[in-house]
């Protein structure tokens, strides 16, 4: 699902409410409310994966033991497969020694991104995924994202520009200053809504 | 809930201001003068009542602030930083009606080896921090940070008040255990000194929670006005 | 429970890691420790006749007063990146992640204590300590409790407009029991004095670092919390 508004729209602000980050003014946000086991904190946090404004990684050390770290408070079995794996697929491999402050902007969002999965979560919350990234780096974190929501993972994303998120999405949430204003499921969106922009829909808020 | 709790401000301070006003008399002629210390020594009944209130005080504090933690209703962390402000006025009485006391009966304004004066100057240390503490930080987790902060503290108090205790002792044991060492007159009038600044105490505690109310208020309002 | 230990175990490693490579506040701490003991001697004019009296002093301030110091900057490696966020993320219990922040904290301040303690002994020259074991037991409590309440207040201090400035006004009102605790036990253990105090004292330690340890590790998902 895709969140997408202008800026001050609430989205940033309604993905941490879904995380669990910050608390809403009013009402609640339940995660997996069929479930009575998520209510113990730490088994929603095993099920939730978050990338936002923060990449959560330690600049003074290195790729792997970023990695190992979190897979330690995880609490992760076969972490030395899961880290081979992931660095394989971010094509990260190469750099796993080397500390994170010298990695480049995208190499940091692809560790990130990579962090947040490693402990294969079934909701993903992405702030901005694809922002600053080269060319190389978008189709990659694409492909991967692709993967993983054709493996039963939930994602939500922001992103400012819709192209980046067009092939990910089955539905589109627009918002605008707090508010819900339209939600398109896959066959409704629009073609215009990917050409140019969600525009011509705003300014028709509904409750 | 606003005019019912200013109708009891109101009432409170009444009683407060009578009681108080009566306590002049108890304090001053009722009360016999000590053999030893002189006239001087009536200071310790504002000094006592004081003291103990301040206690109260920090009581309170603590249960509003662990009630605020369970509940996050504003209102108790708006009581918890009353009961704080108040204790903390209370508690500065205490060190100043000591040293007073203190002066003309032991020659010196203040003596490190008397274990009550020094337990209750870290007191007021321990809740000017928190005052300091709620105050630098915005908003809901401010209040929340604090409120952890009253329960350590308050936890603190009587390791404090023993440890201070052990390491030497000095303070005339007023009531020792072997009984009082005072007239009935004087314990009467003790008691009703501190009555009489309960009364004081709570009048106060609502003023300032009251304060702390409207401010709140403001606050939305405006909130709701820049919104818009 | 298991999870519990392996989480703070894996903050305090991380921590430890990160300050090894960069081994610049370890030194600074020792450093600093170093100069706060000239300075005590040449402030207070301390002479061998009035040793007995200041040896508590010049032995555990030099401990305080680097500890105040470098603790907040091992709670700041949370802070770039979102990292307390991101910690508060994880399932761990967030009283594991206290203890592994105060854990790290407590391994640093050992390190630097093993330099500032013997040279208490070189630059100043105390007779032999009447308890060796007494001395031990009570560098092990007192540091223990005060890097716990250091560590817990570091952190709400951090979050305040004040920043490190507040840790001092939190801790030292607080922590006062275990300066009395510490200096009556290190003068009990240094000097032969009248005896029979030391079981009180050890107790009021034990009790304090069992209260201000338990409090802490319950309460800093209130601190963590968003």
């Amino acid at each position: 699902m895709a969140l997408i508004g202008p800026n001050g729209a609430g989205k940033t602000t309604l993905l941490r409410i879904i995380a669990q980050l910050t608390r809403p003014d009013e009402g609640r946000a339940t995660l997996f409310p069929d479930e009575p086991a998520m209510r113990r904190r730490s088994h929603a946090r095993r099920a939730l994966g978050v990338l936002m404004e923060g990449s959560y990684l330690y600049e003074g050390m290195t790729v792997e033991e970023n990695l190992r770290f979190y897979g330690s408070m995880f609490s992760l079995a076969d972490l030395e497969r899961r880290i081979d794996e992931g660095l394989a697929r971010v094509d990260l491999a190469g750099v796993r020694h080397r500390p994170v402050a010298t990695l480049s902007k995208g190499m940091r969002r692809r560790l990130a991104l990579l962090r947040a999965v490693l402990h294969r979560p079934r909701l993903l919350l992405l702030d901005e995924p694809f922002d600053g990234l080269d060319r190389r780096s978008v189709d990659m974190v694409q492909q991967w994202l692709a993967e993983l929501a054709a493996q039963r993972c939930t994602l939500i994303m922001i992103s400012h520009d819709l192209s980046w998120v067009a092939p990910l999405c089955r539905r589109v949430c627009l918002l605008e200053r707090g508010q819900l204003v339209q939600s398109w499921k896959e066959d409704e969106i629009p073609a215009r809504l990917w050409t140019e922009g969600y525009g011509p829909w705003l300014g028709r808020g509904r409750r | 809930m606003n005019s019912r709790l200013l109708r009891w401000q109101r009432a409170v301070g009444w009683l407060a201001l009578v009681l108080v006003a009566l306590d002049v008399y108890f304090v001053f002629f009722y009360a016999p003068t000590e053999k030893y210390m002189g006239d001087v020594q009536r200071l310790m009944y504002y000094h006592v009542a004081t003291a103990w209130n301040a206690y109260l005080a920090f009581g309170l504090a603590l249960v509003f602030s662990i009630l605020y933690l369970w509940r996050r209703d504003e209102r108790f962390d708006r009581w918890a930083v009353s009961a704080v402000e108040v204790g903390v006025v209370f508690t500065t009485l205490v060190l100043i009606t000591g040293p007073l006391w203190a002066r003309p009966v032991w020659n010196a304004w203040w003596k490190w080896d008397d274990p009550r004066l020094t337990s209750t100057l870290i007191l007021w240390f321990i809740y000017i921090a928190y005052l300091i503490l709620r105050a630098s930080i915005e908003g809901p987790r401010g209040k929340r940070i604090a409120a952890v902060f009253a329960v350590i503290g308050f936890v603190d108090v009587p390791i404090v008040h023993f440890s201070v205790q052990w390491w030497s002792s000095f303070h005339p044991q007023v009531i020792s255990s072997q009984g009082v060492n005072m007239t009935g007159e004087m314990v009467f009038t003790l008691a009703y000194t501190s009555f009489a600044f309960m009364a004081l105490f709570f009048y106060l505690l609502l003023l300032r929670a009251n304060v702390e109310r409207i401010k709140a208020e403001t606050e939305r309002l405006e909130e709701r006005l820049s919104a818009d | 429970m298991k999870s519990f230990v392996r989480a703070s175990w894996a903050v305090a490693e991380k921590d430890l890691r990160i300050q090894f490579r960069l081994k610049s506040l370890l030194l600074s701490m020792v450093v600093f420790a170093l100069l706060i003991q000239v300075l005590l001697h040449f402030s207070f004019q301390a002479n061998p006749a009035a040793l007995e009296q200041m040896a508590a002093g010049l032995l555990w301030l030099p401990v305080f007063l680097s500890t105040l110091l470098g603790i907040g900057r091992l709670m700041a490696i949370e802070e770039p990146e979102e990292n307390w966020e991101g910690l508060w993320l994880t399932p761990a219990d967030p009283g594991a992640v206290f203890m592994g922040k105060m854990l790290g904290s407590l391994a640093l301040v050992a390190l630097v204590e093993s330099v500032s303690v013997p040279l208490f002994f070189i630059l100043f020259n105390p007779p032999v300590p009447q308890s060796f074991p007494l001395l031990l037991v009570t560098l092990l409590l007192g540091t223990w409790g005060y890097v716990s309440l250091a560590s817990f207040f570091s952190v709400m201090a951090r979050m305040s407009r004040l920043g490190d400035l507040l840790l001092p006004i939190l801790l030292f009102p607080v922590s006062i029991p275990l300066l009395l605790g510490v200096v009556r036990l290190t003068q009990m253990a240094l000097f032969p004095t009248m005896p029979g105090q030391e079981g009180l004292w050890l107790a009021v330690l034990i009790a304090y670092d069992v209260l201000f340890t338990l409090l802490p590790v319950l309460t800093f998902e209130y601190l963590l919390e968003v």
